[in-house]
């Protein structure tokens, strides 16, 4: 309220100034004409004293009585400021003079002077006349101290006069000035008020006057209008700005859903696509090994092995495809389970083997002392980063041979990491293209595809599952020397690492001791006769059904120790199917093992089987081998069904 | 000092020139020529009752009666002034003429029987008296000339103006040495 007070005194003090100022300017020119007009009027006094006088002592002078006239001259002394007289004879000559004692200055001029105003006295003369003739001449001096004295009381007069109108001016305006500070202090106020509360609902009042005030009101009232306007309208803004937000946020869930169903159907289309090529497969591999063990003639046996290679070669290049996919739609994901990992490279190189032999180059591998027996990881992918590298090695290297060694690596921030590095003694990579290897699709060069073929996506897929795995891989290589390959990929080590699995070859072996009643539900000929053929070898008894529904009315017929069930079949599924069977054992108490084929590889599939209540599965395309490991593996299971379905039988 | 000495200097000079040519004024006058021009003043400071028959300027007449040394010097004082615009006419005359178109008379008469018989007659005739003595006033004259510490003076019986119907100036009756009035007579 700084500004408040500052704008009243401000009015306050124009309203005196200008009011003062003319007071004072009034006061005083009225002072210097009144002072004027003093001597004036005193000069006109004292002729009109002067001819008073005169006529008086007329009679005196006539006849010469000098007493008579020095009383009438005396008389004069009654004016205030009159210091001397003097009465004239008609020639001239001094009659009779007055003089006030106590001002003994003034001299009295012998010859009758003519009138005379000075600085600070007065001088007069009249003549005196008797009817029409001259009788004398009357002088009369006075001092200005009458002047002086009543110069003085009207310098005390306007003085008060000034000081009442001074006083009274304020009084008014005090009154006055609130015609226009009270508008303005209020419309401030309401401005302040505004500014403070941002409530534009509010208006300055004073509309109503017709001057300046009035209209600056109006305009002020007007902004405060138009500020209300532009916040409601602002408002109005965001909440149109929130509709489409929220109407944009529902379009962009919408879009990801469809992105995400979309992604799906690609998934499914994926599995899908594996299921559809590995089942031919199956039936390709399973078959031409079963010819492989009749009696052929050796040209025959020739052809149906290049047969038998090219088949296990076009799988391995789908599953590269199918895992660089998934890879590429972020769909792979770790299945971290217990497992060997000196067992694991043992079977790798097993594996290996023979095409190293074929190209009679060495494959050797060492384990160092102290990897941990037993650890946590995704089995299937390390298989997949070793087969890959081993398989570029060996690809590559025409003479000499491949070194694997796995060792205890360095410790990360993650932990303990296994060091797996792959030495050959093959083409070597030059230096420009190492930090290219990994990329997908890429070789070193063109022609390398040409002499050495596959599909490039070895290394890529070894590099991105070591990336999932978070490891780091690497490559030193000297051209026409050799490369090294390295990997070192982080582990858990197993809470159990005691315990181990009994290997997948000896089940095998222990699998065939006693003939088991199988049923058998798949819709898909070619594998139905491969399962068949596999089973029956080793002595087994096989029903064959085509549904679920089927495999459903043969179990209800008949007794049988396992099913096998296809996951994807007509009318009823496998799964569907197994659903069904737990379903109906709850009533016994009975538990029939029931193993599931499905081309679904991917790890959400296996628990889904599982949940189902299925005891096992195999992915297609199986071997023999698998086929009788998995059956071996659910031995004790099968055993104790056949006891408890006997015991009652024997009761009976 | 000096300025006021330039100022009473210059008043001089001027002095000088309005009066300087009246020297013969310096010359003293004697106690008759003072008494003459005494009854001319007084004829200026007293007012007589309107004469409707009279002209603005129709002669003021003045009367001497008697003789004497004052008498002549009145005559002679009197001749060839004027009071306002009407010239004097002073006429010489007896004691028992006509006081007829008469404004005031100049009694000089030592016979004291004649004297009463005269100012009896000027006062009905509305005449102003002057005369000389302290005895002039008593025995009814209105104005009288006398001689003190050798200086002019006069009195004045107003009882005497009011019955010859003419008023004194009280100017000239502030200059009286005794100013008379009926009473006074009367006590006497």
């Amino acid at each position: 309220m700084k500004l408040a007070l500052s704008v009243r005194a401000k009015l306050l003090a124009i309203l005196m100034v200008t009011s003062g100022t003319a007071v004072l300017l009034a006061s005083a020119a009225t002072f210097v004409y009144e002072s004027r007009s003093m001597r004036r009027v005193m000069s006109e006094d004292l002729n009109s004293l002067a001819d008073v006088a005169g006529a008086n002592s007329v009679a005196a002078m006539a006849f010469g009585d000098v007493t008579a006239s020095k009383e009438i001259l005396a008389a004069l002394a009654l004016k205030p400021g009159v210091n001397a007289a003097a009465l004239y004879e008609r020639d001239g000559k001094l009659f009779a003079s007055f003089q006030r004692s106590k001002v003994s200055a003034e001299r009295i001029p012998l010859r009758a002077p003519t009138p005379v105003v000075e600085k600070d006295r007065t001088m007069v003369v009249r003549t005196i006349k008797l009817g029409a003739e001259v009788a004398g001449f009357i002088y009369i001096s006075s001092d200005h101290s009458e002047i002086v004295r009543r110069q003085i009381q009207s310098a005390w007069l306007f003085l008060a006069i000034m000081i009442g109108t001074m006083f009274v001016l304020y009084l008014l305006s005090l009154t006055l000035q609130k015609i226009i500070s009270v508008p303005i202090l209020a419309l401030a106020n309401t401005a302040h008020e505004v500014a403070q509360t941002k409530d534009y609902s509010l208006r300055a009042i004073g509309t109503e006057r017709g001057d300046e005030i009035g209209a600056l009101v109006h305009s002020v009232n007007g902004m405060i209008a138009q500020m209300q306007d532009h916040e409601s309208r602002l408002l109005g803004h965001g909440v149109e700005l929130e509709r489409e937000v929220t109407a944009r946020t529902s379009e962009l869930v919408g879009a990801r859903e469809r992105a995400e169903v979309a992604n799906q159907a690609k998934s499914e289309f994926l599995a899908n696509m594996s299921h559809e090529i590995r089942t031919p497969m199956n039936g390709i591999m399973g078959m031409t090994g079963l010819v492989l063990q009749s009696d052929l003639t050796g040209e025959q046996r020739g052809y149906l092995e290049i047969v038998e290679s090219s088949a296990d070669s076009l799988l391995v290049i789908i599953d590269d495809i199918l895992d660089f996919s998934k890879m590429e739609a972020g769909k792979l994901s770790l299945d971290p389970i217990e497992f060997g990992l000196a067992a694991k490279i043992d079977e790798i190189m097993q594996l290996m083997a023979p095409r190293a032999a074929e190209k009679k180059i060495g494959l050797t591998h060492t384990i160092g002392r102290d990897v941990p027996a037993r650890l946590i990881g995704d089995p299937g992918r390390w298989r997949q980063i070793v087969v890959n590298l081993v398989g570029n090695a060996i690809k590559f290297t025409e003479r000499g041979g491949v070194v694997v060694r796995v060792e205890l690596g360095a410790r990360d921030s993650e932990g303990d990491t296994i060091h797996v590095s792959v030495a050959d003694t093959g083409i070597g990579i030059p230096v420009d293209k190492q930090s290219s290897i990994f990329d997908s699709f890429s070789q070193a060069d063109a022609s390398t595809t040409r002499r050495f073929g596959g599909t490039g996506l070895g290394l890529s897929i070894a590099s991105q599952l070591t990336r999932l795995m978070g490891g780091r891989i690497w490559v030193k290589s000297v051209p026409r020397v050799g490369s090294v390959f390295h990997v070192e990929i982080p582990f858990q080590l197993s809470p159990v690492e005691a315990l181990a699995i009994v290997p997948i070859a000896a089940i095998a072996h222990a699998e065939g001791f006693r003939p088991l009643r199988v049923l058998l539900a798949e819709d898909n000929a070619v594998n139905a006769l491969l399962a068949s053929v596999l089973l029956k070898k080793v002595g087994h008894q096989v029903t064959h059904v085509v549904t679920g529904r089927k495999a459903l009315d043969a179990l209800a017929m008949g007794q049988f120790d396992l099913i096998l069930m296809d996951v994807q079949m007509p009318e009823m599924d496998g799964l569907e199917a197994t659903a069904v069977i737990r379903q109906l054992e709850v009533s016994t108490g009975r538990h029939i093992p029931i193993v599931a084929f499905t081309a679904h590889a991917m790890a959400e599939d296996r628990k889904r089987f599982l949940a189902a209540g299925v005891d096992g599965y195999l992915t297609k395309p199986f071997s023999p081998d698998q086929l009788h490991a998995v059956i071996g593996s659910l031995r004790p299971l099968i055993d104790e069904q056949i006891a408890q379905g006997e015991r009652p039988a024997t009761a009976a | 000092m000096s300025e006021r000495r330039s100022i009473i200097k210059r008043l001089l000079i001027l002095a000088t020139l309005l009066f300087g040519v009246r020297v013969e004024a310096q010359n003293p006058m004697s106690e008759s020529q003072v008494k003459a021009m005494f009854v001319y003043n007084f004829l200026k400071f007293v007012e007589w009752p309107v004469d409707t028959s009279a002209g603005a300027k129709d002669p003021f007449v003045v009367l001497i009666i008697g003789e004497g040394a004052t008498a002549d010097a009145t005559e002679h004082f009197l001749e060839s002034k004027t009071i306002g615009e009407r010239p004097l006419v002073v006429r010489r005359i007896r004691w028992d003429q006509s006081l007829a178109g008469v404004r005031a008379a100049f009694v000089v008469e030592p016979d004291v029987r004649r004297l009463h018989h005269i100012l009896d007659a000027a006062a009905a005739a509305g005449v102003l008296t002057i005369g000389e003595g302290e005895s002039f006033t008593t025995r009814g004259g209105v104005i009288a000339l006398l001689v003190e510490d050798r200086k002019v003076r006069f009195d004045v019986d107003t009882a005497a103006a009011q019955s010859a119907r003419v008023r004194v100036s009280s100017k000239l009756l502030a200059l009286t040495r005794v100013v008379r009035s009926s009473t006074d007579r009367s006590q006497r």
